[in-house]
């Protein structure tokens, strides 16, 4: 009996809470299409989402596509399909790697950084504050912040996408023994449109996703130091899950059937 | 003749989830241009008094009006709000933006072009170092960011101010020129206004009237003359502990 309560109970708090993200969510999407639109905030919240994420995306994608490379060339060896390890790389990582790989290390570095700083923000009261010097949060903070991601989230996986290909490319011609030319041309021969634009429709999404995590969990977070930091760990945990689950969504929506 | 009434709170009830009450059919009149000073214990509820009037806490029950408006009223939400200014007691500066930023951004929003020359104005009357006008403020000692906080609040030319301890934290002599710089605001721009405060002296300055909130309601209010030759034991209490805790000790 006390199993099922307890069942009952969290399945009740999951609702609810699934029902105030939907909440925040409406809200900051209409926050993001209503006027007036915090320029100087947008700007400087795609230099934090954005430009210092470049270090750290392209540090995981060239390391991506030099191990893919790799094990292709290892696992197609088997049955004689070595010379395939060009064509792998580029659909693995304009598909997947690229968009996935992105979106989790943004999603550790700027959901983190937004739920922390909304948070301090919120139990300092400079939220309350905002609101009555007449302030909408809702514009002021969320809608910065998802446009940001909205924006950078894409050209942060274009950015991937070319360094990921790259890595394969260093790995391929120096160490498996592949002429450049041949692997360029094989590269560009099956570099397709479909899969880049929806490795961009991917990354989109997740932008959306780590941005709308952060910022709820820094909205709702209790009074405190410790909440923050547990608000911190829901918002990257929230945002990761969302991804991953996102992922699969958007790949069954293009390539599913 | 009295004037109009500005705020109104209808029996405000305010308890906590994790039961701690603070509000308790809560009855509070303020006239337009009267100051009123709030007294009350360490932890008795005045913040929160302030939220529940800013809609920032729900209550449970009850209503709060100020201005004609209900707080409840979500449609008018931002008119009921550009009433007010309100000192946090806290400070609640906006640690990215520098001083100056912090007080000119609430006028900027509102469309008042000069922002930045009211902001200085504001900032050099609350007797703070032009120096520190770029520094941020986490670069700045609590007793600046009450200051800081302080030219915010006036800057704004509100029809209600609320004063969440302007003077705690400060030495005798800025918090002097604080209390008479409130007083002057108020009398200036004929308002109405909040002031919670421990301090006696700053009550006697910025004060029309005086209430004194414990248990979740008022439980004394009175012209401010009245304040040292009235006999409520919860009253004297407050204003002298140890004559009081003398005189029981007598008994
Ligand atoms: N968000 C909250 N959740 C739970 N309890 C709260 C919350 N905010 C305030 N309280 C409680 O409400 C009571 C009143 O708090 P409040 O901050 O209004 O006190 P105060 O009168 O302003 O005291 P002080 O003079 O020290 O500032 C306290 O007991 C506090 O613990
Ligand atoms: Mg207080």
């Amino acid at each position: 009996m006390n199993l099922l309560a307890n069942i009952g109970a969290r399945t009740i708090s999951m609702l609810v809470e699934a029902g105030k993200v939907a909440i925040f969510v409406s809200k900051g999407v209409w926050a993001c299409c209503s006027w007036p639109l915090y320029m100087g905030e947008l700007l400087k919240q795609m230099l934090n989402a954005g430009f210092f994420s470049i270090p750290i995306v392209g540090l995981t994608a060239v390391f991506s596509g030099m191990v893919i490379a790799l094990q292709t060339y290892v696992g197609f060896a088997k049955f004689s399909g070595e010379s395939a390890v060009a064509t792998v790389v580029i659909v693995a990582i304009t598909r997947e790697l690229g968009p996935v790989m992105a979106g989790l290390m943004v999603a550790g570095r700027t959901s983190a950084s937004i739920a922390a700083e909304l948070g301090s923000m919120k139990i300092s009261e400079q939220i309350d504050a905002l609101e009555i010097l007449g302030v909408n949060p809702f514009r002021f903070l969320v809608a910065p912040r998802i446009l940001a991601c909205l924006i950078c989230l894409p050209l942060l996986t274009l950015l991937a996408d070319v360094i990921g290909v790259f890595g394969g490319f260093l790995v391929g011609t120096t160490k498996l023994g592949f002429a450049s030319r041949p692997y360029m041309t094989q590269t560009l021969a099956n570099l397709a449109a479909d899969d880049v634009i929806c490795g961009l429709v991917k990354s989109a999404c997740f932008g959306f996703t780590i941005a709308v995590f952060g910022c709820f969990y820094g909205f709702n977070s209790a009074r405190g130091a410790k909440s923050v930091g547990e608000a911190t760990t829901m918002a990257v945990v929230a945002a990761c899950m969302g991804i991953l689950i996102l992922n699969y969504i958007v790949t069954a929506m293009f390539f599913g059937a | 003749m009295p004037t109009p009434i500005k705020i109104e709170f209808k029996n405000a009830c305010k308890t906590f989830s994790n039961g701690t009450m603070v509000l308790n059919d809560f009855c509070l009149k303020v006239r337009q241009n009267e100051s009123l000073v709030i007294l009350g214990r360490s932890g008795v509820g005045k913040s929160v008094m302030f939220k529940v009037l800013l809609g920032l806490v729900y209550m449970n029950s009850g209503n709060v009006v100020a201005g004609g408006i209900s707080v409840d009223d979500r449609k008018r939400r931002r008119q009921y709000l550009s009433q007010f200014s309100m000192m946090f007691q806290s400070g609640a500066l906006f640690d990215s933006m520098t001083v100056e930023q912090n007080v000119s951004f609430g006028l900027t929003n509102r469309g008042i072009s000069n922002a930045t020359e009211i902001a200085r104005e504001k900032l050099l009357a609350v007797e703070l170092d032009q120096s520190a006008f770029k520094l941020y403020p986490s670069a700045l000692s609590g007793g600046m960011q009450k200051r800081v906080a302080l030219a915010r609040a006036i800057a704004l030319k509100p029809d209600i101010m609320l004063f969440d301890e302007p003077t705690s934290g400060l030495d005798p002599v800025t918090g002097s020129t604080i209390t008479k710089l409130i007083r002057k605001t108020i009398d200036k721009l004929d308002l109405c206004c909040i002031t919670i405060t421990h301090d006696l002296n700053v009550a006697n300055v910025i004060a029309d009237r005086v209430a004194l909130l414990d248990n979740g309601q008022i439980i004394w209010e009175d012209k401010v003359d009245a304040l040292n030759n009235s006999n409520n034991p919860a009253l004297q209490h407050f204003i002298n502990p140890t004559q009081r805790t003398n005189a029981s000790h007598k008994k």
